[in-house]
């Protein structure tokens, strides 16, 4: 039996019940908060984006043999991201002082990678960034309504990017998955360096510190140790020659 | 401080998910360990069917472990997260579900006698439910077989143990 109305609306999309008092945000200004909130009101829209991807992800992966406990991760990842947007609305609204609305999906262009591929872009490189970026946000943050936001995001990012770890260790030493991912990896790599730093260039270049809110060059700085420090070391971990695509770290975009 | 997170990371993300991609099962058995400190629900939330937090103890580690401590005395006070704690290691909750912040339980590795015997139920984002295991093996000789320590993170070694590999 389905129950309409199940989808989680504002602070309900937390696991945990996020801190209602957070006297710290009445101790920032009119622009700090808007600062602040917009950040949060971007985070949404990027979560939701997340969504959609996963959602891809998990198509093509039920089109293929994979294992069961990757298709769960994938699939439950949908609902996840949603989830997480939805946290982040909520926690731009308590910024902002004002009402954000649920945002709405625009289309985006899918790349053509098989099912392996494209769980290793989205999960290996993408969401693994993201985990990075999160514990450094987390690291930051101060603020309970931040902090409480930061850990539910993190706690379901480890999970996403495994999908893509995993997927690699479930694909054979010379698989096609294996050899496609060995193949797209300088892009890929670019591709969502590109893709972080964009959203970074719209970043103010201060933030109060402590609302878990990196400004524009801690977030290059991150997304650049995340790339060399994890994403291309677990590459290599894996099996797999991340040479050409360490060279695009020094690329400007 | 991200220096340690990111090496966390590296060992939760991409070791451990390779490792289930190939079927290995990040959950360990503790010797000696009794079940009911919440993860889930009523840990911080990241465990999942599919490992969820790394290098786990399948439960709480119980009656061959001891606190930073030893008292094996708590709180009264109730806690919804770990981050209600001080320590968020000392975050532990009953079988019934009831959380609360537990000063007997170490505030980290270093209160451990060896960083290898700091055993949570989770390490990523942070270190929860924590526990001081003396019997966790220290270096790779500690396992029967060598090939078979490992640690939730390596540098420095943070939970350690030895994968009991299923025949």
């Amino acid at each position: 039996m389905s129950h309409w109305g199940e989808l989680p609306e504002g602070a309900c999309a937390a696991r945990r019940p996020l801190p209602e008092e957070d006297d710290s945000i009445a101790q920032l200004s009119f622009a700090e908060r808007r600062a602040v909130g917009a950040v949060w009101a971007e985070r949404a829209r990027s979560e939701l984006t997340a969504a959609a991807l996963f959602s891809a992800v998990s198509r093509r992966m039920f089109g293929e043999p994979a294992p069961a406990d990757l298709l769960w991760l994938a699939a439950r990842a949908v609902c996840d991201e949603m989830r997480h947007s939805e946290i982040c609305r909520v926690v731009a609204e308590r910024y902002l002082g004002e009402p954000v609305p649920r945002l709405a999906m625009n289309a985006f262009a899918e790349p053509r990678l098989g099912a392996g591929a494209y769980a290793v872009l989205q999960g290996s490189v993408n969401e693994t960034i993201g985990s990075v970026f999160l514990a450094a946000c987390l690291e930051e943050a101060t603020a309970p309504l931040a902090r409480a936001a930061l850990r539910e995001l993190s706690a379901d990012e480890t999970d996403h990017a495994r999908i893509g770890w995993a997927t690699l260790g479930a694909s054979p030493p010379d698989s096609p998955a294996r050899r496609e991912v060995q193949g797209h990896l300088p892009s890929f790599i670019r591709e969502a360096r590109r893709a972080w730093l964009s959203r970074a260039a719209e970043l103010p270049e201060t933030l109060p510190p402590g609302h878990g809110c990196l400004p524009r060059a801690a977030v290059v700085s991150v997304v650049d140790r995340a790339l060399r420090e994890v994403v291309l070391p677990g590459f290599a971990h894996v099996g797999l020659d991340p040479a050409a695509a360490t060279q695009v770290l020094g690329e400007r975009v | 401080m991200l220096s340690s997170r990111i090496d966390r990371l590296f060992h939760s993300l991409v070791v451990l998910g390779a490792a289930m991609g190939a079927g290995c099962d990040p959950h360990v058995e503790v010797p000696g360990a009794t079940g009911g400190s919440g993860g889930g629900q009523g840990g911080s939330g990241a465990s999942t069917s599919m490992g969820g937090s790394t290098g786990t103890t399948s439960g709480s580690v119980g009656p061959g472990s001891t606190g930073s401590t030893g008292s094996g005395t708590t709180t009264d006070s109730y806690a919804k997260d770990p981050s209600d704690c001080e320590y968020t290691s000392q975050f532990a909750c009953n079988a019934e579900g009831t959380c609360h912040c537990d000063p007997s339980l170490p505030k980290g590795p270093e209160d451990c006698l060896s960083t290898a015997d700091f055993s949570c139920l989770e390490y990523m984002p942070e270190y929860v439910t924590c526990y001081c295991y003396e019997p966790a093996p220290d270096k790779p000789e500690d396992c029967d077989d060598p090939t078979f320590f490992h640690c939730a993170i390596d540098n420095p070694p943070i939970g350690c143990y030895c994968l009991v590999p299923i025949a």
